[in-house]
């Protein structure tokens, strides 16, 4: 404590370089809002994006609120790459509750409203409070607005975005906005960043649409300090020699075909899911396959690039998509969206899944939990759980893509068999009282498209991270699926390298770099980059402390809600419950228990609850809120 | 002994021959992509090789694996996410 101390002493004599300074927390209810200086010892202890996120809403949202009650809070955090020409710096996280889990929800996207939410002044907004009638805030150059947005509500995203601009006379503005999905309260929902970054999972989307919040609308002129902005330039001009030499490989496949390079080859090694987890790679066609990698896309769909801000590699496209039916503009799917709407639908029709993916940008849905939904219920249709008569008439077969859009325009339009599949499958399966055996999900939230069998310490991360069903958390990862099957799945002192996973992934959550910065940048690089942002100086052991601290707090949200390890489940399926018959991962059993003893003991908390011990919590320091909640005795257990 | 190569890291590999190739017997899953990429008039790079990953027969398989007559060898991305 003495160090941390110490590190929080020395940072405010230079304070605040690395952050705008201000964080707003608006109060919709009472149409009201403070303009507060951003806490410098929050700053330097949780840093930002989710982490941050996590602190204040610990701190402005009571225990066991509802999720859509007033007192309940929503947060979009910046962080601290944000704004600061660092490459690859340019994502912003959403916190609240989730209404799927019940529990701590942080999702994150790039494009350009992280940083616009800077060049408006602002660190962070907090929302609480509900509204008579839809409204957007405005943060502009300071200033905060709340507009009414009783013309936008009902419009898709690229609508809004659009009437918000012309309202304004102004398109040099950045948007994160919901569409009818956060309106109709799906647990779908998401928000999405300039019509077409998306910070999806968990439902942050409905909370935001509880408020009657269409989004937040930012512009400005204003700068962020930064503490040695010649060493930013100077680690961005070493980019170049990475980018043609150890990096070229990421670098050049990432320009070229963006995350879409990766789909055929996930398919075959049985990575991707695959007719909602119970497949195998020749349940399509290698033509089926290969129709949905970008090197096929691109030549029929690509009229431009399109990437985030402050990044040189751009590995977005802007595709037109143009047949008898629609005619369209929008971005290139990226893996994920392409193995939610492909793969796992035996779908091999790259308009479809581009229109699909279409719908959840301009809707404002999660495309995997969209997927994800269509998937089990496509088995369940299969299986005569659902006929035909209770889908309203649509023939939901494998890789039938006219049913696909089909239900997807039903859920989207809130209609019909649309308005329960609104709550994903989950709650659809609980609707409808049938189908559980088909749900593949992780608390609720369907699984993306990188499997535990094939990457089993993903297991772990999916069930046990404090929001679950994500590939992007800390842990073992995705990278460990390569190892020889004599490693991955051998289940034995997986501890300690699943919690030195936790670093890296918790790192790039709070500090606003892309998650692809971890191999489109060198290593080493991050933490040099924060140092000439913030003047960090921090140790090895304060960023492993750091990361630690980020995982403690966004898992504290729950434990606090009296979510202990027992309430975590995943679906039998996904870890190979029973193991699958035919395919690359035939027979393969995933020890998702094992791991989970393995990380609880290595992090020194109670295997049995999953509850961080006193002692810990005294360890990493700056986590008092936390201790006074969860040992109000005074105990160590 | 003939093995069948099926490429799916085209954005690596370029215009490398897909099909069927004639190889010593014990060639190793990585001297069948050499011979590929020696076919073309390139050379398979340790940049590149460290990008890919490799399936015999619709397993998973490593560069050392040996090779038989009448194998089915896909090359693909090692997956970095998405």
């Amino acid at each position: 404590m003495d160090n941390l101390e110490y590190l929080i002493l020395e940072w405010q004599v230079d304070c605040m370089d690395g952050y705008a300074g201000k964080v707003a927390i608006i109060d919709l209810t009472e149409k009201s809002w403070k303009i507060e200086d951003l806490n410098p010892q929050w700053a330097r202890l949780f840093v930002g994006g989710a982490a941050l996120g996590a602190r204040y809403l610990y701190e402005l949202m009571p225990a066991r609120t509802p999720v859509f009650a007033p007192e309940s809070v929503v947060g979009f955090v910046s962080g601290p790459t944000n704004l600061t020409k660092t490459f690859l710096g340019g994502r912003f996280a959403v916190v609240s509750k989730s209404p799927v889990t019940g529990g701590f929800n942080d999702a994150s996207a790039g494009g350009n409203f992280g940083p616009f939410m800077r060049k408006a002044g602002f660190d962070a907004v907090f929302v609480k409070g509900i509204s008579e009638k839809p409204v957007y805030i405005l943060l502009d150059d300071g200033k905060i607005e709340i507009r009414d947005a009783q013309a936008l509500w009902g419009k898709r995203v690229s609508e809004a975005d659009a009437l918000i601009k012309e309202e304004l006379g102004d398109t040099k503005v950045s948007t994160a906005l919901i569409g009818p999905g956060g309106e109709h309260l799906s647990n779908m929902a998401g928000v999405i960043a300039d019509c077409h970054r998306a910070a999806a999972r968990g439902g942050s989307g409905a909370v935001i649409g509880s408020k009657k919040l269409k989004g937040i609308v930012c512009r400005g002129d204003r700068t962020v300090p930064v503490k040695d902005m010649a060493a930013v330039a100077a680690i961005n001009k070493e980019w170049n020699e990475y980018a043609n030499g150890k990096g070229a490989v990421p670098v050049n496949k990432f320009r070229t075909t963006g995350t879409t390079s990766d789909y055929d080859s996930s398919v075959y090694l049985g990575d991707a899911g695959i007719k909602n987890w119970a497949g195998a790679p020749d349940d399509l066609t290698d033509e089926q396959i290969k129709a949905l990698t970008g090197r096929v896309m691109d030549p029929k769909y690509k009229y431009g690039k399109l990437g985030c801000h402050s990044c040189p590699v751009q590995c977005g496209a802007k595709y037109h998509i143009k047949n008898d039916k629609y005619d369209i503009k929008t971005s290139r799917p990226e893996y994920e969206s392409l193995g939610a709407f492909g793969s796992m639908l035996l779908n091999g029709d790259s308009d479809c899944a581009n229109i699909c993916n279409w719908y959840c940008n301009e809707y404002g849905y999660d495309t995997l939990s969209m997927g994800g939904t269509i998937a089990w219920l496509m088995e369940c249709y299969e299986k005569g759980i659902f006929t035909r008569e209770e889908l309203d008439g649509i023939d939901l077969r494998w890789g039938n893509s006219e049913a696909i859009l089909a239900i997807v325009k039903k859920i989207c339009d809130y209609e019909g068999i649309g308005i329960p599949l609104n709550g994903a499958s989950r709650a659809a399966a609980r609707y409808f009282g049938k189908g559980f055996e088909c749900l593949a999900t992780a608390s609720g939230i369907e699984i993306p498209m990188h499997g535990a069998r094939y990457n089993p310490g993903l297991a772990r991360t999916f069930q046990y991270d404090p929001t679950p069903g994500r590939h992007v958390k800390g842990g073992l990862g995705v990278p460990y699926g390569h190892q020889p099957p004599e490693v991955k799945y051998n289940y034995e002192n997986t501890g300690e390298r699943d919690k030195a996973g936790l670093e890296s992934w918790e790192f790039f959550n709070l500090s606003g770099f892309c998650n692809f910065s971890g191999f489109l940048l060198a290593p080493g690089v991050h933490y040099r980059y924060m140092e000439a942002i913030g003047g960090y100086n921090f140790t090895a052991e304060d960023w492993t402390n750091l990361a630690l601290r980020s995982f403690t707090i966004r898992d504290a949200f729950n434990k606090r809600e009296g979510l202990r390890r027992k309430d975590f489940d995943i679906s039998p399926r996904n870890v190979g419950k029973p193991p699958l018959e035919k395919g690359p991962l035939a027979g393969i059993t995933v020890d998702n228990e094992k791991l989970a003893d393995n990380f609880y003991a290595a992090m020194g908390w109670d295997v049995e609850t999953g509850m961080p011990t006193k002692e810990f919590l005294e360890k990493i320091g700056g986590l008092e809120c936390v201790i006074k909640d969860l040992y109000p005795e005074g105990g160590s257990q | 002994m003939k093995v069948q190569v099926i490429l799916n890291c085209r954005d690596l590999t370029g215009d490398l021959r897909e099909g069927f190739y004639d190889l010593p017997e014990g060639t190793t899953a990585k001297g069948v992509l050499e011979a590929a990429f020696q076919e073309a008039g390139k050379k398979l790079t340790e940049n590149i090789y460290n990008s890919l990953v490799f399936m015999v027969n619709g397993r998973a398989a490593t560069g050392d694996t040996v090779l038989q007559d009448g194998d089915k060898m896909r090359v693909l991305f090692r997956i970095l996410g998405g």
